[in-house]
């Protein structure tokens, strides 16, 4: 039995050991860069750049067009192969030129009725009829892959 | 095969219980999302499976254990259960697969099939988001790169290290799992009946 357990502590600390490092800082500041180019944004920049709306889980959004704040960060959306989107914990998830390109896949920096939920953060992505973990949440950067 | 009335109950009992840590534990790491969650559940999962494969050494045990799992994972919360199902699945499957090339369950059979089966796990979401979810193949290989680099603190640049990496950590895993899954079967065996499982 102690084996076991011994076992299963090294089962965890293995785990445990392979957390992913907080290496992204959160702030209520979007980073949008293609590695050369990069700009950031905070919600007042989106807002003025539009307020497009889509909606996930019958849960409505105001946000810009993922696309659109690529052209607006100087980066043309059809030559990349793929966008990056960072959480503040490290999470990421790419997008493929299908995803990216949509009208309705916004940056979200409120809700239709009103704003973020604290845990969605300041910016937030909005990824229509995907799962969650396509729709990152405290959103703080933007990556273009060319 | 065949499997008396005993038998059928003995893996719907195992079956709900791998079920139980889908629906529960499977639906918090989805919810939250940690890295790896596909693996910590499948090694669980599959513990608990091969657990039952000790009172139910019978060719099919496993997998229809994955089966029983799988139908109650339709009960989870949240939206998209598709590829966690198949994932059950597809687990059981190659669990099974492994477990069948041994004559009788050893521990050696249920290190290699929960290893293999943990590996699945990383060669999962090429499957399902390419079939599945539409998904196109780049996107799917940088977000396994991403979390390798995360992982392991290597530059998503090292593609080969960090799928190499991957690969380690999935086997070892799995295997330790299967390890543990032997041991605590006879400990649960000697527990409820006094006496190692038939297959022993």
């Amino acid at each position: 039995m102690k084996r076991i357990l011994f076992v299963i502590l090294v089962l965890a600390l293995s785990l445990a050991a392979c957390a992913p490092k907080q290496t992204v800082s959160s702030g209520a500041v979007l980073k949008v860069t293609n590695g050369t180019l990069e700009k950031t944004y905070t919600v007042d920049d989106l807002k003025a750049l539009g307020a497009a709306q889509a909606s996930d889980k019958g849960v409505g959004y105001v946000g810009v067009p993922l696309k659109v704040l690529l052209q607006d960060a100087g980066i043309d959306p059809s030559t990349l192969s793929a966008v990056k989107a960072v959480a503040s914990d490290g999470f990421t998830v790419n997008y493929d030129s299908s995803v990216f390109m949509a009208d309705d896949v916004l940056v979200a920096y409120a809700r239709a009725d009103g704003p973020l939920a604290d845990e969605e953060g300041t910016f937030r992505m909005v990824v229509p009829d995907q799962g969650g973990k396509m729709n990152p949440r405290m959103l703080v950067e933007i990556d273009a892959i060319p | 095969m065949k499997f008396t009335t005993r038998q059928l109950v003995t893996m719907a009992v195992f079956g709900a219980l791998w079920g139980v840590v889908e629906i529960s534990l499977g639906s918090v790491l989805h919810a939250i999302k940690i890295p790896l969650t596909g693996l910590a559940l499948s090694t669980i999962g599959l513990l608990v499976a091969l657990i039952g494969r000790l009172f139910v050494p019978k060719r099919g045990s496993t997998f229809f254990i994955g089966v029983i799992a799988t139908v109650l994972k339709l009960f989870s919360i949240g939206n998209i259960v598709i590829g966690p199902m198949i994932g059950i699945l597809a687990e059981a499957l190659v669990a099974e697969l492994i477990l069948d090339i041994f004559p009788k369950p050893t521990r050696l059979a249920f290190v290699l099939s929960i290893a293999g089966a943990a590996l699945w796990t990383l060669i999962q979401p090429f499957v399902t988001g390419l079939l599945i979810f539409g998904r196109e193949l780049l996107p799917i290989w940088l977000d396994t790169l991403d979390l390798g680099s995360r992982l392991f603190g290597l530059s998503s640049q090292a593609a080969l290290w960090i799928v190499l990496a991957l690969i380690i950590l999935h086997l070892s895993v799995g295997a330790l799992g299967g390890w543990l899954a032997w041991s605590l079967g006879h400990l649960v065996s000697l527990r409820l009946g006094g006496h190692s499982p038939e297959a022993v």
